[in-house]
């Protein structure tokens, strides 16, 4: 503790957080104005204002140097390349779900939402940045409590309390189980800190960790569960996606899955700092970068990934509703990038994206598709013609060509057609499976490149079980009459919103945008480059 | 030939511009929605055609082998070509771009891409009064189907062909399911499933065969030639435990990629959306569906199955390809005989014709890949102009029950015509272009380099196919003109039998078939050896008599005919095994195929006779149909769609020598991988009769 390296680590995290302080404090003036003035446009206004300047004091932020290993085994927060994808996904999203909900909050709750909002997307941004497991918790807090406020404010029938109130007691209890298993992460490595702690571990080698190394892991992925809807810790989401606003179920299905996947890749190692993959390189280390809690790892990600998605794809065919329909294409989507987790370990020799890289861009085409999505329900959604059901929007193309155009761009791409975000993303996912490589000598490496690319034949055909309830609903907006006319008034804010997902999807799946975007993510996990 | 290469990427944009430009225009401007997709097409079609006689008439001999490139000639090297990077997988700035826009033309795709941007002009003809809702959307989706087709086609990145392959669903998928038929939306999503679930399996396979060769050599490549030269060259030089490697990968390469291919030609088992799609769709979509779609699964096969994985295509894909292809031959014509709505007949016909294509390509040879390219070809125009008529009688009276109809010959002299001499085409008559697809896929599968000893009859058999059709043709004749003179009949279906036997020799004596050699070798001996041969003898009297007992029969032909087939096929059988097991040789599996293949080129001839008879011959009989004004023949713009392809028809079944001539370097180097894989599974198969190895060893 009393070098001075460590002390100096410790002081220096406030200029790091600067934008993520600025976006609470924001968020305090919201809450607190609220109180003397409403309007929608006014704090809308002050948000996107806020998330811009939060913006731009992230940009103009010097990067510090890497830090020295005494540095960071002290250091509470990293800004690092993960940081800052993360930190740059949060403030866009958070942005885009100030537009999709300009016109759909109350006139009277406008500040506590977008206060709200506003913390959440700090939190996201703080997950990303986490190198203590305290830090990590209070992160992931941080996106949790807005989110039941935010469940309560809008609506008051009976539907929104049941979906707030099964959402509250889960994230609870799914915090409670995570915290419990960091309790068990600091009785193993004796610190708190994430680098310190993996280094610790890493050291150890397989073999010798004691069972409680499981228990951690079962309770830290569940917990993290929760909050990414992976099966068995999906069943509020259907519920609590039909009983909200499309604007929160597009929230709920984007922040808590981006802070749940990247809480993930922190706190088991799939970002592991550059010293440690050294001393792996080295043989110091053995333990592969992901696999600190044990080789069970893996094998725990493969079976969730695959009955995730299975599920939430087989659950989705059986919808009518919309948001539950979309709930359950969100857990397909969490298997589908769990694939990533389950492969990352064993892709430490394979030069090309598929592991982690291939979920940050998966969040990211992601988000912009679902958003999109939600936001396309949203904007036509209107009291005296409410959109609930699939049929609901029967001949969408003839009573809203712009619109049944933009939704059908975002279900090709959750689909998966080329030329989308979504296209690209499972592309990585599924090459990441396909690319375990293969050791002629040593059959057990056979026998791990055959499991993940049997996860990956699952994943292919459970795209295709994906394809047909979206297909659905393109053959719903196409291919049948309208039944009720179109009414027209237009949301500019919305309409911003679903056209900025619209470009983002289409820009994700291909050049410039699609590989600026894989760099970044590649960048953004920490890898030992094999020079030739 | 470089300076052509814009070309390609221009004829590639063209249509999608027009699309977008059409989608524009609005719904409310008709005819200026149709002439600018007109427009479009001839466009296109203009800039096709520059770059396809450019390069069929001076076909580019095989480049240089770089010393160090020993695969070199085993490989595809595109003319014309475009290459813009997309993505670089890897880090650091000296690798190259992994994943790129390649485009190019070779002799596999040149005619292909040809046939594309000639059927879409019928198609938008076809269309021109038929749509009339959504009329901007309609010719929107075409132009932007035809440029997701001819970007398949062009592709030589395996990426960007497999994007392409599935962004070809989206158009179909709303030009079926918003203008087709009753049962349209349950049409287009089974469409779209299917199909989906199958590419998406493919996408593995791709993956499969791009990560085995970056495992093995360390490089990172995404672009078809040079896959298919790192294949090659790993096959050839690997041994132990790396070829072992190679066995099992080609396994998993193969059936990935088939399940997308097998899906889409569609091989048998599989087919079930096809009838369905094809009924529904509107009649554009059908031409477009049938003429080069299916053809998608076809050149899959061809460009990306064949080459990546040779020893598996050929230990597994001939035997279970072949099985698949010969039940698809003789299911989907059985399917068609039974069929009473014709564009139903028109559509399990395609499952038949795109059988003897894969069965001639897993000949894997020259004589049966040129066989099944040209089949290819054949199958795009018959049956898209089998479709455009079906399309133009529906048109007018609203119905496509065969039941309906009758002597519409009289009534409707140019449909009746043009009818008689798509069928015909279709039918493989020598002299149209359909006989040399069914021809030279049949003695693909029985040349000798399969079977050594059963090749002169299995020959004699293909022929024999196709004198099947010949009698058939007179069957019909027969039937329509008065029973009593009906010996004339027979007499003159000798004559013309003789007389194209004859003339084929004559011709095929003076045209440099070149490394076709195979079919003149083929064709003289029928002509001459086989001639007296027992077997060719024995079939014709019983064809003879069976045409006898047929004029008995006329209302109730259909087992007269089905006899005919059966016993020739029988005949040449008994033959066959005669020859073979006297040298005491087992009866190879390739003979077999040959033989029910050669069924189905009968039967082929039988169903489309059928319907001929039905719907065009005997007494008049015109369904009701509303509407004041009378029904009339094909007017102007109809002529226009179907002109091109009649005159295509006549000119490949005349003058088949430029196809051949610029395909064969690339069906040459498809014939010397499937060679060597030969090579490599015979010593394996000598190996392993020397040592038994364990059971099952072949499928790791």
């Amino acid at each position: 503790v009393n070098n001075p390296e460590t002390i100096q680590a410790l002081k220096d995290w406030v200029p790091l957080v600067l934008p993520e302080i600025l976006l609470v404090a924001a968020a305090c003036v919201l809450f607190l104005g609220g109180t003397f003035r409403t309007g929608r446009h006014l704090w809308g206004g002050v948000t996107l204002a806020t998330l811009a300047v939060a913006a731009l004091v992230a940009g103009l932020t010097p990067r510090p140097a890497d830090p020295s290993p005494a540095q960071l085994y002290a250091a509470p927060i990293l800004l690092d390349n993960l940081a800052l994808l993360v930190k740059g996904l949060s403030l866009a999203g958070g942005a885009v779900l100030v537009l999709f909900a300009w016109d759909e909050v109350p006139e009277k709750q406008a500040a506590e939402y977008y206060a709200c909002l506003l913390v959440i997307v700090a939190g996201t941004s703080l997950t990303g940045m986490a190198n203590e497991l305290i830090t990590l918790f209070l992160a992931l807090e941080m996106t949790s409590i807005p989110t039941y406020i935010l469940l309560y404010l809008p609506r008051r029938d009976n539907a929104a309390q049941e979906a707030s109130m099964k959402y509250f007691l889960l994230s609870v209890f799914s915090s409670a189980l995570m915290l419990f298993g960091f309790s068990y992460l600091y009785g193993l490595g004796g610190t708190t800190n994430i680098a310190a702690l993996a280094r610790a571990l890493g050291t150890v080698g397989s073999g010798t960790l004691p069972a409680a190394a499981l228990v951690a892991l079962v309770m830290i992925v569940a917990g993290l569960g929760f909050r990414i809807a992976a099966v068995p810790f999906h069943f509020y989401a259907p519920d609590v996606y039909q009983g909200t606003t499309a604007g929160l179920a597009a929230l709920l299905a984007f922040f808590p899955k981006v802070a749940g996947f990247v809480a993930l890749v922190r706190v088991l190692g799939f970002a592991p700092e550059h010293g440690l993959l050294e001393a792996l390189m080295l043989g110091q280390a053995k333990v592969y970068p992901g696999l600190l809690l044990g080789s069970q790892v893996s094998t725990l990600f493969w079976i969730l990934a695959a009955v995730t998605m299975t599920l939430g794809n087989v659950l989705a065919l059986l919808q009518d509703n919309l948001k539950r329909l979309l709930a359950y294409s969100s857990v397909a989507h969490a298997g589908y990038m769990l694939i990533g987790l389950a492969v990352a370990p064993y892709l430490r020799d394979v030069d090309a994206p598929g592991g982690v890289e291939a979920i940050l861009f998966y969040l990211a085409s992601y988000g912009a598709m679902t958003i999109g999505a939600f936001a396309v329900i949203s904007y036509l959604n209107t009291p005296q013609r409410p959109i609930e059901t699939v049929d609901d929007l029967a001949g969408l193309s003839r009573s809203h060509p712009g619109m049944a155009l933009l939704m059908m761009v975002f279900l090709f791409s959750l689909i998966g057609i080329p030329l989308t975000g979504g296209f690209a993303g499972k592309f990585l996912l599924f090459w990441g499976a396909m690319s375990v490589p293969v050791d002629l000598g040593d059959p057990s490496t056979l026998e791990h490149a055959r499991l993940f690319r049997i996860l990956a034949l699952i994943g292919v055909l459970n795209a295709a079980i994906g394809a047909w309830y979206y297909l659905r609903i393109v053959a719903v907006m196409y291919l049948r009459n309208p039944l009720r006319p179109a009414e027209g008034r237009r949301r500019w804010p919305t309409l911003t919103a679903i056209g900025i997902c619209a470009v983002l999807t289409i820009a994700l799946g291909v050049p410039p945008l699609l590989g600026l975007l894989v760099g970044a993510s590649r960048d953004a996990v920490p890898q030992l480059r094999k020079e030739g | 030939m470089n300076d052509y290469s814009p070309l390609l990427w221009i004829a590639l944009v063209v249509p999608a511009i027009g699309a977008v430009l059409v989608a524009a225009l609005g719904p409310r401007r008709g005819d200026l929605v149709r002439w600018a997709a007109l427009a479009t097409t001839l466009l296109a079609l203009v800039l096709v055609a520059i770059f396809t006689i450019r390069f069929a008439t001076a076909p580019p001999p095989l480049p240089e082998a770089p010393p160090d490139r020993p695969a070199w000639a085993k490989t595809f090297h595109p003319e014309m070509e475009t290459v813009v990077d997309v993505l670089s997988l890897q880090t650091g700035r000296d690798h190259p771009a992994a994943i790129r826009f390649y485009i190019g033309l070779d002799g596999l795709n040149i005619w292909l891409v040809a046939l594309t941007a000639v059927l879409l002009v019928p198609s938008v003809l076809v269309s021109w009064k038929v749509v009339t809702e959504r009329i901007n959307e309609y010719f929107a989706w075409m132009l932007l189907l035809e440029a997701g087709l001819l970007g398949v086609f062009l592709s030589f990145d395996i990426i960007l062909f497999y994007a392409f392959f599935e962004l070809t669903l989206v158009p179909l998928f709303f030009l079926i399911g918003i203008w087709g038929g009753p049962q349209r939306q349950h049409a287009a999503r089974k469409f779209f499933i299917y199909t989906l679930t199958g590419s998406l399996i493919t996408l593995l396979g791709v993956l499969g065969a791009v990560l085995a060769c970056y495992t093995r050599t360390g490089e990172l490549t995404f672009a078809i030639p040079r896959l298919v030269e790192i294949v090659q060259q790993q096959l050839a030089s690997s041994t132990g435990p790396d070829l072992e490697f190679w066995r099992s990968v080609q396994l998993y390469v193969f059936l990935g990629l088939m399940a997308g291919f097998a899906v889409k030609v569609p091989l048998v088992p599989l087919h079930t959306w096809l009838p369905l799609a094809h009924v529904e769709a509107p009649t554009a979509g059908s031409v477009l569906l049938a003429g080069v779609l299916l053809k998608l699964g076809t050149y899959g096969f061809l460009r990306l199955a064949l080459p990546l994985a040779p020893d598996t295509a050929l230990s597994l894909g001939t035997p279970l390809i072949g099985s698949l292809a010969v039940i698809g031959i003789i299911y989907g014509a059985f399917c068609s005989l039974a069929q009473n709505d014709i564009k139903k007949l028109v559509a399990y016909s395609s499952v038949s014709h795109l059988g003897i294509c894969m069965l001639g390509m897993f000949a894997l040879n020259e004589t049966g890949l040129g066989g099944s390219l040209i089949q290819m070809i054949n199958h795009g125009l018959s049956t898209g102009g089998l479709f455009l008529l079906v399309g133009m009688l529906y048109e007018r009276y609203h119905t496509r029950l065969m039941a309906d109809y009758g002597g519409m010959a009289a009534k409707l002299k140019l449909l009746g015509v043009g009818m008689v001499f798509i069928c015909l085409s279709s039918a493989g008559l020598p002299g149209l272009n359909g006989f040399w697809g069914e021809v030279l896929s049949l003695m693909g599968i029985a040349s000798v380099k399969n079977l050594s000893y059963g090749a002169i009859a299995g020959q004699g058999l293909s022929i024999l196919g196709v004198f099947g059709t010949l009698l058939l043709l007179g069957l019909f004749l027969a039937g329509r003109r008065s029973l009593e003179r009906d010996w004339p009949v027979l007499l003159a279906v000798g004559v013309v039998a003789v007389v194209w036997g004859v003339i084929y020799r004559r011709f095929l004596d003076q045209m440099d078939v070149g490394t076709y050699s195979l079919l003149k070798w083929g064709l003289r001996h029928l002509l001459w050896d086989a001639w007296a041969s027992p077997v060719f003898l024995l079939g014709l009297l019983l064809l003879v008599l069976i045409f006898l007992w047929g004029r008995r029969s006329v209302g109730r032909d259909w087992p007269a005919v089905f006899a005919a087939g059966v016993i020739m096929v029988v005949w040449a059988e008994i033959y066959l095994w005669q020859n073979v097991w006297g040298l005491g040789v087992i009866i190879p599996g390739e003979a077999v195929l040959c033989a029910l293949g050669a069924t189905g080129v009968v039967l082929g001839a039988w169903y489309l006779l059928t319907m001929l008879r039905r719907v065009f011959f005997g007494p008049v009989k015109e369904p009701r149909h509303e509407g004041p004004e009378p029904i009339r023949d094909l007017n102007g713009r109809e002529l226009a769609a179907l002109l091109p392809i009649g005159v295509l028809c006549v000119v490949l079944g005349v003058y088949p020598q430029p196809f051949f001539d610029a395909a064969q370097r690339d069906l040459k180097v498809m014939a010397d991988i499937a060679d060597a894989a030969r090579g490599r599974v015979e010593t394996r198969l000598e190996v392993r009769a020397a040592a038994p190895a364990p059971a099952g060893e072949e499928m790791r």
